[in-house]
């Protein structure tokens, strides 16, 4: 705790056996319902939050239940993690990322890294369109075949 | 040989790494008498270093940049698990200042350099200036170049091809061949912007291109009391896209002559930043000018110190405990003997004929060869899932014998008993490597593995048939 206040370090997040000790400055930026730890005058590890398995639900699921809120319109295109890896939006740290919502973009434009055991793999668009949704995080794990993006096409359908 | 007496003023330390590397940590620590906690992400809970562990902490999620390359999560998981040190390993934290900064501001103990040291020795700028104040040679080149036209100078000067690299590059990343005048001019302002964008660092400098280059480098360790000794050298000359495969102790190429400059040259790096801990000096020896150069000082544990280990005697990932802990180191350097030879294997989770993609999965068989002579350092076993988060590494075998010849012999006999089913690995490639007669006559340079032997795997199996099985 002591070394919390006196660092500029922003959040921790650890867990020790049952107990989990999550501190942050300003406003969290975990979605999970994480009450901040009060202070504590020993260093010895308390019952302080939640237990170990609340904070895994953050994974992303597949996009198989039919009430899913954040499904990709019809006629998109989606683009999915051809593997297990970790899903960069930026080319490097800081900058803009390849592709955002609202972006016209072209089929052969890369949208994406999923680094794969420090291989990056390019992921381009597939099709010329533009881009509805973003799923993943950037920098976080994802599934093969997790949905990335949702690119709707320029000429969406058969035309004629 | 043990170095100092036990590290008796560390009591519980905490593992900021995975894989093989961690549960080296732990059996070092356990042989210590230490308690070993060990940091694990989402993908690692499971992992054979968490299972010997004394301990576990919990730092974050899969992707290292959410755990492993967290500063924050790892001096606070130390700080709650009731450590007084860190051990960070190789690769992630283990040379970034930061972390060995931050363990001091809290009353850790890292298991490394101070955070000035590991700043000196990780700018590869700085590192050639203090190489040169210690009188060794760093190869034709230059210090930075701010520009193009600084570059050109250099290079014309020195002749081409040269190789352009970034300030704060390192462990073959960010670094260009360039063959001409007219190619410089063209990749300059490209490589530059690179740099900045992966390390934050524009600045650049010039190196001669060694044609007929061998990796060789020296293990150092050094105390807080000011003894530095060196445990010889090694040779990693077998790579590939300048990763490292092979790796053998000693470098049987050298001369006497050259091996003894090498490693006065090592010490004396060593003593010019009154290193502490484990290091290694690496160099480029030009074959065919019977010379050397500086590379670059890695200030952390190597992934092939095992071969070292073999052939000293020394357990150098204790040593590191100890060190850390105060001790002195406990022997000179006329107590260090190199005896037989020690090769090593990088067992990795790629498919060779894939182009070396990477192949995560579980391991559904695992059955390592075992010897007198064998030691495999691993986290795998039968039913572990290789995890796509991470580095492929997921064995590495080590095999001594009474000379190189020998080594070999017992290298390819423990490759072919090595038996992994559910992922492809680089096992078939090293026997294709240790079968071959290059490399039996140590004929190889950095280069071998790329412009000789994939070639001739990739022009027909039955050429890869006749080397194998021969």
């Amino acid at each position: 705790m002591a070394a919390f206040e006196r660092s500029d370090w922003t959040e921790i997040d650890v867990r020790v056996g049952d107990v989990r000790v999550h501190l942050a400055t300003g406003s969290p930026s975990h979605a999970g319902p994480v009450p901040p730890a009060s202070p504590a005058s020993s260093a010895s590890p308390r019952p302080a939050a939640v237990t170990p398995t609340a904070a895994a639900a953050a994974v992303h699921e597949g996009a198989s239940g039919s009430a899913d809120a954040t499904a990709p319109p019809a006629g998109a295109h989606v683009v999915v993690s051809p593997s297990p890896g970790i899903f960069w939006r930026s080319p490097e740290p800081g900058a803009p990322p390849f592709a955002d919502v609202g972006q016209a973009i072209d089929a052969a434009a890369t949208v994406c890294i999923v680094e794969v055991m420090k291989l990056m793999n390019h992921l381009k668009a597939g099709v010329s369109g533009t881009v509805v949704a973003v799923y993943g995080e950037n920098g976080v794990a994802v599934e093969k075949g997790e949905r990335l993006f949702a690119i709707v096409p320029d000429t969406a359908g058969p035309t004629g | 040989m043990t170095v100092g007496s036990r590290a008796g003023g560390i009591r519980r330390v905490l593992v900021a790494n995975r894989g093989e590397i961690a549960v080296r940590i732990v059996r070092a620590c356990r042989d210590e008498g230490i308690d070993a906690v060990v940091a694990v992400s989402d993908a690692d809970r499971d992992s054979l270093a968490a299972r010997l562990a004394t301990e576990v902490v919990h730092i974050g999620p899969a992707s290292p940049a959410q755990s492993y390359l967290r500063v924050e999560q790892i001096v606070a998981g130390a700080l709650l698990a009731g450590c007084d040190a860190v051990h960070p390993g190789y690769g992630f934290l283990s040379e970034r200042a930061a972390l060995a900064d931050a363990c001091a501001a809290n009353g850790l103990i890292f298991v490394g350099p101070s955070g000035d040291t590991i700043r000196r020795g990780g700018d590869k700028v700085e590192a050639r200036r203090i190489a040169r104040a210690a009188g060794v040679p760093t190869g034709a080149g230059s210090d930075a170049v701010a520009s193009a036209a600084d570059a050109l100078a250099v290079a014309d000067d020195v002749g081409y091809p040269v190789l352009l690299k970034a300030a704060a590059g390192g462990g073959g990343r960010g670094m260009v061949r360039v063959d001409s005048h007219d190619e410089l001019t063209a990749r300059f302002a490209t490589a530059s912007n690179e740099a900045l964008a992966a390390f934050g660092d524009g600045r650049m400098y010039v190196e001669r291109y060694v044609g007929n280059a061998r990796h060789v480098e020296v293990q150092l360790l050094g105390d807080r009391h000011g003894n530095i000794v060196h445990l010889g050298d090694r040779d990693c000359s077998t790579q590939r896209r300048f990763q490292k495969l092979v790796e053998e102790a000693p470098a049987a190429v050298l001369s006497d002559d050259l091996r003894s400059r090498i490693a006065a040259a090592a010490v004396a790096l060593g003593r010019e930043l009154a290193y502490e801990g484990a290091g290694t000096v690496e160099f480029l020896v030009d074959l065919d000018r019977d010379d050397f150069s500086f590379l670059e000082i890695n200030t952390r544990v190597q992934v092939e110190h095992p071969v070292t280990e073999m052939v000293t005697g020394v357990d150098i990932v204790r040593a590191q405990l100890r060190i850390a802990a105060g001790e002195p180191l406990g022997f000179e350097q006329a107590d260090v003997t190199v005896t037989g030879h020690a090769i090593e294997c990088r067992i990795n989770a790629e498919s060779v004929d894939d182009g070396f993609l990477p192949s995560p999965g579980t391991i559904t068989r695992w059955e390592p060869p075992s010897a007198d002579h064998v030691r495999v350092d691993t986290h795998a076993f039968t039913g572990y899932t290789i995890p796509p988060y991470y580095d492929s590494l997921v064995a590495k075998l080590i095999v001594t014998g009474a000379d190189r010849g020998e080594a070999i012999d017992r290298t390819l006999a423990a490759l072919a008993e090595f038996e992994v089913d559910g992922i492809d690995t680089t096992r078939d490639l090293h026997l294709t490597v240790l079968a071959h007669p290059d490399f039996r006559a140590d004929r190889i340079n950095t280069r071998w593995l790329e412009t000789t032997l994939l070639p001739e795997l990739a022009s027909g199996p039955s050429a890869q048939e006749a080397t194998t099985r021969g």
